[in-house]
């Protein structure tokens, strides 16, 4: 979408119902400009993503006081997430050339982003190119005072894990700074920007909305002949195609390479095509321009069958929701079908030449995390090696059989601070097995476990690899939410959806109560929030020993005791469990 | 003249029959001092066109911004 359709789209705030929308976000907007036109652009993308936008904007130039002052509105009001934007261009004069303003209102940042219990974005400062100084760069006080004001940004965001910073100078690279600033807004309006800049500004904001209410996109289904590789497969043959050094060959090569990149980074790739599958062998195992290899995917569909049922199987057997899938397809009809059948699944347009597939690629920004684990550099390999385990499946016939063959351990850990990052990660992005889908910051982890509860997580292998810390429980401290000292209360309780179906959740909750006996804790309260994806979880506290309270239907309550008399008979005794 | 007519109906928020020559900031309450900006930064990037700060500010009605785009841009029919 445009910045016109942005700004149309913003106008239905007025008559927008919070309730009709998937989520509601409270957000708080801090610059030193004109940002009215901004904010709009913020709220028509959110909208138009099913998104509502509570906006709170600090009065112009009034965001040193108010940053300074406890009572302001800003400060009192509790966002989800706060967006920091200041502007130095190389055209105007600044209050930030005055070092100690930056360092005051540096200062109040910090404070402001240890009160808050949400994310908080700030936007770096933008690097000034252009001066009196022409070629000799470095040699510009301006430019170099920025670069000192953005060293200091990335260390605050380095010490106060809530704090991520944007790089405001990768939108002005992408754009062009000719095309991202505006002279005439500068001067007359205090508006320093280009519409184009504000849209493109918005849209990135709320790609970290995105990852906040676990809306990030997991997978790319990629499309072959055209897609993956120029021209057709069963005409052309595995030599036929274009891969390789040549144009346009090397554009679908670097297409490949860039998804490669995407698939180290944690965004599991797949194949949606219709196409003879021993064709689509013959080409990976016999073009050796291949920069991907179908070890890469994590599920392949090469049939005839129609691109939506396909989809469905994809999204089935990698047990992620469809909403969280983008679809790259050369076809305008494939697109257009599976876009009106699924409207969940996203579908960039994609009709374009070859060269510029690998540029539209890295414009999606439908991948924003907060910060990149472990687990995310593994997960292409881990999925991998998932369907590997699936060829098992298929030749075991029991499935209790095929759970203890597959010789799974779990490492469980508790209060162990150096994971708050996955940890947080994880109640960001799962959406399935997730009995209250409470969202937390790497922050509120840690003050979880300063404020005297308990965080358990478990790591988990079987034979045929590693899955890396896969689920999680937040029990908090009876005295500290109301209860009886002897009680304690289960936040959160979530599980990742590749290790479903294995009894690793039988296993974990039973170490946790018993952990809790042994702390002679006497009972458990815990809730399961209905949403529209976590039905996989609905039935798992009953199936615990928990019992639905008279308070509610959402309440549920387990005696501790009781249950470490007649523990869950669900639990797998093949799992081997070390503390 | 259709293409300027749907900026001002996206930008104005207002239907694009009911934008006539008269159109003007004192009988439209969409048009303010921002949406002027809006219109002007918009119509430039579509007409590929620029105007000067004094000759947008004194386009007082829908038909003045006709004009005024008229003497700019070589593409635009009327």
């Amino acid at each position: 979408m445009k910045f016109l359709d942005y700004l149309v789209e913003s106008r239905k705030l007025v008559t927008a119902k919070r309730e009709d929308f998937g989520a509601t976000v409270s957000i708080n907007l801090i610059t030193n400009f004109t940002d009215t036109i901004l904010q709009q652009a913020l709220v028509g993308v959110a909208l138009s993503q099913n998104v509502y936008p509570d906006v709170h904007v600090v009065p112009y130039k009034q965001y040193h006081l108010h940053l300074k002052d406890p009572k302001s509105d800003l400060r009192r009001r509790s966002a989800d997430i706060t967006f920091i934007f200041f502007d130095v261009n190389p055209f105007k004069d600044s209050e930030f050339l005055s070092r100690a303003h930056f360092e005051e209102v540096l200062a109040d940042i910090e404070q402001y982003v240890k009160d808050s219990k949400g994310m908080v974005v700030v936007n770096s400062f933008i690097a000034s190119y252009q001066s009196a100084y022409g070629n000799l760069v470095a040699e510009n006080p301006k430019f170099a005072l920025i670069h000192e004001y953005n060293k200091k940004l990335d260390a605050l965001s380095a010490t106060n894990p809530n704090v991520t910073v944007f790089d405001t100078n990768r939108l002005v690279h992408i754009l062009g700074e000719s095309n991202a600033f505006d002279l005439r807004g500068i001067y007359a309006f205090d508006i320093p920007f280009t519409n184009d800049f504000m849209a493109l500004m918005a849209e990135e904001w709320f790609a970290y909305i995105r990852a906040l209410i676990g809306g990030v996109k997991k997978c790319i289904v990629l499309d072959l002949d055209n897609t993956l590789w120029g021209g057709v497969v069963g005409e052309l043959g595995p030599l036929g195609i274009a891969l390789g050094p040549d144009y346009p060959g090397n554009a679908f090569v670097n297409f490949q390479r860039a998804l490669l990149d995407f698939c180290n980074r944690g965004i599991i790739l797949a194949i949606n095509s219709k196409n003879n599958p021993a064709d689509v062998a013959e080409a990976f195992e016999k073009n050796h321009y291949f920069v991907l290899g179908e070890k890469n995917f994590s599920a392949i569909r090469t049939n005839w069958d129609d691109k939506i049922a396909n989809m469905k199987s994809i999204a089935e057997e990698l047990n992620i929701g469809l909403d969280s899938m983008v679809f790259i397809d050369d076809d305008p009809l494939h697109r257009a079908m599976v876009a009106a059948a699924l409207p969940e699944v996203t579908v960039p347009d994609w009709s374009m030449p070859p060269e510029e597939y690998t540029r539209a690629l890295y414009g999606l920004n439908l991948f924003h995390q907060f910060s990149l684990t472990d687990e995310d550099r593994e997960k292409g390999r881990m999925y991998a090696e998932e369907r590997q385990r699936k060829n098992v499946r298929e030749r075991a016939v029991d499935v209790n059989d095929y759970i203890a063959s597959l010789g799974i351990t779990m490492t469980i850990s508790m209060n162990d601070e150096t994971l708050s990052p996955r940890l947080a990660q994880m109640t960001q992005k799962t959406n399935q097995f997730n009995l209250t889908t409470q969202r937390y910051g790497e922050h509120d982890i840690r003050k979880f476990l300063a404020d005297d509860n308990l965080a358990f997580s478990g790591k988990v292998d079987d034979k045929f690899g590693d899955y890396g810390t896969v689920i999680l429980a937040i029990v908090k401290n009876g005295a500290g939410v109301g209860l009886k000292k002897d009680e304690a209360a289960l936040d959160s309780f979530l599980m990742s959806c590749r290790v479903m179906g294995r009894g690793i959740e039988c296993a974990f909750i039973d170490h946790v109560i018993r952990e809790l006996h042994a702390r002679e804790v006497k009972k458990l309260h815990a809730k399961f929030i209905p949403t529209a994806k976590n039905d996989p979880a609905k039935n798992f506290l009953h199936e615990h020993g928990f019992s639905q309270t008279p308070k509610g239907n959402d309440d549920y309550i387990l005696d501790i005791e009781t249950y470490i008399a007649h523990p869950c008979e669900k639990v797998n005794k093949a799992i081997i469990i070390t503390p | 003249m259709e293409t300027l007519k749907k900026t001002f109906s996206s930008v104005l928020g207002i239907p694009v029959e009911k934008i006539t020559p008269d159109l003007s900031p004192e009988n439209t309450p969409s048009w303010d001092s921002l949406n002027a900006i809006v219109l002007i930064t918009e119509i430039e990037k579509t007409f590929k066109v620029k105007f000067g700060y004094d000759e947008a500010m004194a386009a007082k009605t829908f038909g003045d911004v006709v004009a005024l785009v008229k003497s700019k841009s070589t593409e635009f029919h009327g």
